[in-house]
Protein backbone atom coordinates (compact mmCIF):
# COMPACT_ATOMS: atom_id res chain seq x y z
CA UNK A 1 0.00 0.00 0.00
CA UNK A 2 1.35 3.51 -0.78
CA UNK A 3 2.05 6.29 1.88
CA UNK A 4 -0.62 8.95 0.31
CA UNK A 5 1.06 11.76 -0.63
CA UNK A 6 -0.27 15.20 0.89
CA UNK A 7 -2.60 16.20 -1.98
CA UNK A 8 -4.19 12.70 -1.52
CA UNK A 9 -4.77 13.16 2.26
CA UNK A 10 -5.81 16.55 1.82
CA UNK A 11 -8.51 15.59 -0.80
CA UNK A 12 -9.66 12.78 1.25
CA UNK A 13 -9.69 14.35 5.29
CA UNK A 14 -11.64 17.48 3.39
CA UNK A 15 -14.19 14.94 1.93
CA UNK A 16 -14.79 13.30 5.17
CA UNK A 17 -14.92 16.85 6.98
CA UNK A 18 -17.12 18.20 4.47
CA UNK A 19 -19.59 15.35 4.65
CA UNK A 20 -19.56 15.55 8.36
CA UNK A 21 -19.86 19.63 8.22
CA UNK A 22 -23.01 18.60 5.83
CA UNK A 23 -24.81 17.52 9.27
CA UNK A 24 -23.82 20.47 11.39
CA UNK A 25 -25.87 24.28 11.53
CA UNK A 26 -25.58 25.83 8.23
CA UNK A 27 -28.25 28.32 8.53
CA UNK A 28 -30.07 30.11 11.54
CA UNK A 29 -34.02 30.73 11.62
CA UNK A 30 -34.69 32.31 14.64
CA UNK A 31 -34.77 29.77 16.99
CA UNK A 32 -34.29 27.01 15.00
CA UNK A 33 -31.46 26.12 12.40
CA UNK A 34 -30.79 24.39 9.10
CA UNK A 35 -28.14 21.69 8.41
CA UNK A 36 -27.36 21.40 4.55
CA UNK A 37 -29.49 18.26 4.47
CA UNK A 38 -32.66 20.58 5.18
CA UNK A 39 -31.57 23.09 2.70
CA UNK A 40 -33.37 21.03 -0.71
CA UNK A 41 -30.96 18.88 -2.68
CA UNK A 42 -27.64 20.74 -0.64
CA UNK A 43 -26.56 17.78 1.03
CA UNK A 44 -27.16 15.62 -1.43
CA UNK A 45 -24.94 17.37 -3.67
CA UNK A 46 -22.20 17.94 -0.47
CA UNK A 47 -22.55 13.54 -0.26
CA UNK A 48 -22.02 13.27 -4.21
CA UNK A 49 -18.80 15.63 -4.16
CA UNK A 50 -17.40 13.94 -1.29
CA UNK A 51 -18.01 10.63 -2.68
CA UNK A 52 -16.72 11.55 -5.96
CA UNK A 53 -13.50 13.28 -4.78
CA UNK A 54 -12.36 10.66 -1.98
CA UNK A 55 -12.78 7.65 -4.49
CA UNK A 56 -10.48 9.55 -6.68
CA UNK A 57 -7.81 10.22 -4.30
CA UNK A 58 -8.42 6.39 -2.66
CA UNK A 59 -7.72 4.48 -6.08
CA UNK A 60 -4.92 7.07 -7.11
CA UNK A 61 -3.32 6.37 -3.74
CA UNK A 62 -3.73 2.92 -2.71
CA UNK A 63 -4.90 1.06 -6.59
CA UNK A 64 -2.94 3.27 -8.95
CA UNK A 65 -2.81 0.78 -11.61
CA UNK A 66 -6.19 0.99 -11.56
CA UNK A 67 -7.50 2.77 -15.01
CA UNK A 68 -9.95 6.29 -14.04
CA UNK A 69 -10.64 8.15 -16.74
CA UNK A 70 -8.39 10.55 -18.27
CA UNK A 71 -11.10 12.84 -19.69
CA UNK A 72 -14.29 13.76 -17.73
CA UNK A 73 -16.20 16.44 -19.66
CA UNK A 74 -13.04 17.85 -20.88
CA UNK A 75 -11.32 17.94 -17.55
CA UNK A 76 -8.47 15.45 -16.47
CA UNK A 77 -8.91 13.56 -12.74
CA UNK A 78 -7.07 16.57 -10.55
CA UNK A 79 -9.06 19.18 -12.46
CA UNK A 80 -12.44 17.46 -11.33
CA UNK A 81 -11.13 17.89 -7.67
CA UNK A 82 -10.28 21.26 -7.73
CA UNK A 83 -13.67 22.14 -9.67
CA UNK A 84 -15.58 20.61 -7.48
CA UNK A 85 -13.33 21.60 -4.00
CA UNK A 86 -13.55 24.64 -5.87
CA UNK A 87 -17.97 24.62 -6.23
CA UNK A 88 -18.00 23.30 -2.46
CA UNK A 89 -16.05 26.33 -1.41
CA UNK A 90 -18.33 28.44 -3.61
CA UNK A 91 -21.53 27.14 -1.83
CA UNK A 92 -19.55 27.53 2.00
CA UNK A 93 -18.42 31.21 1.02
CA UNK A 94 -22.05 32.10 0.38
CA UNK A 95 -23.70 30.90 3.11
CA UNK A 96 -21.45 32.86 5.26
CA UNK A 97 -23.78 35.89 4.41
CA UNK A 98 -26.89 34.65 5.43
CA UNK A 99 -29.03 37.41 7.69
CA UNK A 100 -28.54 35.84 10.97
CA UNK A 101 -25.35 35.13 10.54
CA UNK A 102 -23.27 31.74 9.49
CA UNK A 103 -23.03 28.72 11.61
CA UNK A 104 -20.37 26.14 12.38
CA UNK A 105 -21.66 24.27 9.30
CA UNK A 106 -20.65 26.71 7.14
CA UNK A 107 -17.44 27.21 8.68
CA UNK A 108 -15.79 23.83 8.60
CA UNK A 109 -17.25 23.28 4.74
CA UNK A 110 -15.49 26.36 3.83
CA UNK A 111 -12.31 25.31 5.22
CA UNK A 112 -12.68 21.58 4.01
CA UNK A 113 -13.68 22.52 0.34
CA UNK A 114 -10.61 24.64 0.59
CA UNK A 115 -8.54 21.67 1.55
CA UNK A 116 -9.83 19.35 -1.28
CA UNK A 117 -9.68 22.42 -4.32
CA UNK A 118 -5.57 22.69 -2.29
CA UNK A 119 -5.26 19.16 -2.34
CA UNK A 120 -6.06 18.50 -6.07
CA UNK A 121 -3.68 21.36 -7.13
CA UNK A 122 -1.04 19.54 -5.19
CA UNK A 123 -1.67 15.98 -7.11
CA UNK A 124 -1.60 18.46 -10.00
CA UNK A 125 1.66 19.56 -9.18
CA UNK A 126 2.78 15.88 -8.04
CA UNK A 127 2.11 14.04 -11.41
CA UNK A 128 1.04 10.26 -11.53
CA UNK A 129 0.90 7.89 -9.12
CA UNK A 130 4.05 6.30 -8.94
CA UNK A 131 3.22 2.15 -9.90
CA UNK A 132 4.27 0.13 -7.13
CA UNK A 133 6.89 -2.28 -7.40
CA UNK A 134 6.58 -5.60 -8.62
CA UNK A 135 7.26 -8.37 -5.78
CA UNK A 136 10.24 -9.57 -5.28
CA UNK A 137 11.12 -13.02 -6.70
CA UNK A 138 8.87 -12.12 -9.98
CA UNK A 139 10.87 -11.15 -13.62
CA UNK A 140 9.69 -7.83 -14.22
CA UNK A 141 8.45 -7.18 -17.09
CA UNK A 142 10.43 -8.04 -20.34
CA UNK A 143 10.23 -4.86 -22.38
CA UNK A 144 8.70 -6.02 -25.92
CA UNK A 145 10.93 -6.74 -28.70
CA UNK A 146 12.35 -3.82 -30.89
CA UNK A 147 10.86 -3.64 -34.28
CA UNK A 148 13.00 -4.67 -37.08
CA UNK A 149 14.56 -1.78 -38.62
CA UNK A 150 13.19 -1.05 -41.98
CA UNK A 151 15.97 -0.93 -44.29
CA UNK A 152 17.19 3.12 -44.99
CA UNK A 153 15.96 4.11 -48.26
CA UNK A 154 18.67 4.71 -50.75
CA UNK A 155 19.80 8.35 -50.54
CA UNK A 156 18.17 10.16 -53.50
CA UNK A 157 20.64 10.10 -56.76
CA UNK A 158 21.91 13.43 -57.46
CA UNK A 159 20.66 14.53 -61.17
CA UNK A 160 23.14 14.04 -63.72
CA UNK A 161 25.41 16.68 -64.46
CA UNK A 162 24.64 18.01 -68.06
CA UNK A 163 28.34 17.85 -69.71
CA UNK A 164 29.57 21.60 -69.49
CA UNK A 165 29.12 23.48 -72.82
CA UNK A 166 32.01 23.97 -74.71
CA UNK A 167 33.14 27.13 -74.50
CA UNK A 168 32.45 29.77 -76.82
CA UNK A 169 34.99 30.20 -79.57
CA UNK A 170 36.19 33.33 -80.31
CA UNK A 171 35.29 35.06 -83.34
CA UNK A 172 37.75 34.18 -85.71
CA UNK A 173 39.51 37.51 -86.99
CA UNK A 174 40.05 37.57 -90.80
CA UNK A 175 44.29 37.75 -91.49
CA UNK A 176 45.57 41.27 -92.89
CA UNK A 177 45.87 41.66 -96.24
CA UNK B 1 -20.91 35.77 -35.51
CA UNK B 2 -19.45 31.85 -36.31
CA UNK B 3 -23.18 29.67 -36.11
CA UNK B 4 -20.69 27.00 -36.80
CA UNK B 5 -19.20 26.50 -33.22
CA UNK B 6 -22.30 25.82 -31.15
CA UNK B 7 -20.75 25.86 -27.63
CA UNK B 8 -19.74 29.94 -27.30
CA UNK B 9 -23.20 30.41 -28.78
CA UNK B 10 -24.80 28.34 -25.75
CA UNK B 11 -22.29 30.19 -23.30
CA UNK B 12 -23.89 33.21 -24.23
CA UNK B 13 -27.35 32.20 -23.85
CA UNK B 14 -26.53 30.16 -20.64
CA UNK B 15 -24.74 33.46 -19.25
CA UNK B 16 -27.47 36.19 -19.95
CA UNK B 17 -30.21 34.01 -17.99
CA UNK B 18 -27.10 33.35 -15.22
CA UNK B 19 -27.37 37.40 -15.11
CA UNK B 20 -31.01 37.81 -15.56
CA UNK B 21 -32.15 34.85 -13.18
CA UNK B 22 -30.68 36.13 -9.76
CA UNK B 23 -32.78 39.63 -10.63
CA UNK B 24 -35.59 38.26 -10.71
CA UNK B 25 -37.66 36.78 -7.45
CA UNK B 26 -35.95 33.22 -6.24
CA UNK B 27 -39.00 33.31 -3.58
CA UNK B 28 -41.41 35.17 -1.95
CA UNK B 29 -40.64 38.71 -2.22
CA UNK B 30 -36.67 38.10 -2.44
CA UNK B 31 -34.77 38.38 -5.33
CA UNK B 32 -31.75 35.79 -5.70
CA UNK B 33 -29.08 38.75 -5.58
CA UNK B 34 -30.83 39.24 -1.96
CA UNK B 35 -28.65 37.86 1.19
CA UNK B 36 -32.24 36.74 2.24
CA UNK B 37 -32.68 34.02 0.06
CA UNK B 38 -29.17 32.41 -0.28
CA UNK B 39 -26.73 34.47 1.26
CA UNK B 40 -24.02 35.50 -1.51
CA UNK B 41 -25.40 32.71 -4.14
CA UNK B 42 -27.59 35.28 -5.97
CA UNK B 43 -24.44 37.51 -6.82
CA UNK B 44 -21.67 34.80 -7.10
CA UNK B 45 -24.06 33.26 -9.91
CA UNK B 46 -24.69 36.66 -11.57
CA UNK B 47 -20.52 37.05 -11.53
CA UNK B 48 -19.88 33.92 -12.79
CA UNK B 49 -22.82 34.87 -15.41
CA UNK B 50 -21.21 37.87 -16.55
CA UNK B 51 -17.99 36.01 -17.00
CA UNK B 52 -19.69 33.34 -18.69
CA UNK B 53 -21.22 35.68 -21.42
CA UNK B 54 -18.28 37.57 -21.84
CA UNK B 55 -16.22 34.45 -22.78
CA UNK B 56 -18.99 33.09 -25.01
CA UNK B 57 -19.59 36.28 -26.63
CA UNK B 58 -15.62 37.04 -27.37
CA UNK B 59 -15.35 33.33 -29.27
CA UNK B 60 -18.99 33.54 -30.80
CA UNK B 61 -18.46 36.86 -32.24
CA UNK B 62 -14.64 36.60 -32.80
CA UNK B 63 -13.40 39.49 -30.83
CA UNK B 64 -10.35 40.42 -30.70
CA UNK B 65 -9.41 40.74 -26.94
CA UNK B 66 -6.14 39.18 -25.01
CA UNK B 67 -7.94 36.47 -23.05
CA UNK B 68 -5.30 34.66 -20.96
CA UNK B 69 -5.50 31.07 -22.66
CA UNK B 70 -4.26 29.47 -19.22
CA UNK B 71 -5.37 30.68 -15.50
CA UNK B 72 -3.90 27.84 -12.45
CA UNK B 73 -3.53 25.28 -15.44
CA UNK B 74 -7.24 25.52 -16.61
CA UNK B 75 -8.10 26.84 -20.39
CA UNK B 76 -10.84 29.58 -20.05
CA UNK B 77 -13.54 27.38 -21.58
CA UNK B 78 -12.70 25.02 -18.61
CA UNK B 79 -13.20 27.75 -16.10
CA UNK B 80 -16.57 28.46 -17.35
CA UNK B 81 -17.50 24.47 -17.35
CA UNK B 82 -16.41 24.70 -13.52
CA UNK B 83 -18.44 27.98 -12.75
CA UNK B 84 -21.29 27.18 -14.37
CA UNK B 85 -21.47 23.44 -13.03
CA UNK B 86 -21.31 25.23 -9.35
CA UNK B 87 -23.59 27.57 -10.24
CA UNK B 88 -26.28 24.86 -11.35
CA UNK B 89 -25.55 22.47 -8.50
CA UNK B 90 -26.08 24.84 -5.60
CA UNK B 91 -29.28 26.75 -7.64
CA UNK B 92 -30.62 23.73 -8.38
CA UNK B 93 -30.60 22.17 -4.45
CA UNK B 94 -33.47 25.06 -4.07
CA UNK B 95 -35.47 23.95 -6.72
CA UNK B 96 -37.36 21.34 -4.79
CA UNK B 97 -37.96 23.59 -1.93
CA UNK B 98 -41.54 24.73 -1.86
CA UNK B 99 -43.05 28.30 -3.13
CA UNK B 100 -39.90 28.71 -5.89
CA UNK B 101 -40.07 31.41 -8.75
CA UNK B 102 -39.60 31.92 -12.22
CA UNK B 103 -36.11 33.49 -11.24
CA UNK B 104 -34.61 30.58 -9.55
CA UNK B 105 -35.66 28.17 -12.68
CA UNK B 106 -34.16 30.68 -15.14
CA UNK B 107 -30.67 30.93 -13.36
CA UNK B 108 -29.98 27.06 -13.06
CA UNK B 109 -31.60 25.95 -16.55
CA UNK B 110 -28.90 28.83 -17.68
CA UNK B 111 -26.40 27.27 -15.59
CA UNK B 112 -27.13 24.31 -17.35
CA UNK B 113 -26.89 25.93 -20.35
CA UNK B 114 -23.74 27.35 -19.88
CA UNK B 115 -22.03 24.45 -18.30
CA UNK B 116 -23.01 22.75 -21.63
CA UNK B 117 -22.00 25.12 -24.40
CA UNK B 118 -18.45 25.14 -22.16
CA UNK B 119 -18.26 21.70 -22.69
CA UNK B 120 -19.16 21.33 -26.25
CA UNK B 121 -16.76 24.38 -26.93
CA UNK B 122 -13.68 21.93 -24.98
CA UNK B 123 -14.71 19.14 -27.50
CA UNK B 124 -14.89 21.44 -30.28
CA UNK B 125 -11.19 22.81 -29.32
CA UNK B 126 -10.04 19.30 -29.18
CA UNK B 127 -11.11 17.87 -32.25
CA UNK B 128 -10.27 21.14 -34.46
CA UNK B 129 -6.98 21.07 -35.64
CA UNK B 130 -5.05 23.58 -36.01
CA UNK B 131 -6.10 26.37 -39.22
CA UNK B 132 -9.58 25.68 -38.26
CA UNK B 133 -10.29 23.69 -41.56
CA UNK B 134 -11.57 20.03 -41.17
Amino acid sequence: MNNPRPGALAIMIGGALLFIASFLDFQAIGPFSRNAWDIGLTGFFILLICGVVITIAAIRTFAPQTNLPDNILGLDQNQVVMGLGYAAFLMAFAYLFLPEGFKIGSILALLSSGAIAVGGYLEAQAGDPVLPAPPTGVAPPTPPPPQPQQPAPPAPQPPPTQPAPPPAQPAQQPPPP
Amino acid sequence: MDTSRPGPLMMLGGGILMVLGPILKWGGDTSGVSTDAAGLLGIIVLLSGLFILGVGAVRAFGIEVAIPERIAGFTIEQICLIDGFAAFLWVFAFATEDGTKIGLHLTWLGAALATAGAAVAIRQTRTTPPGGVL
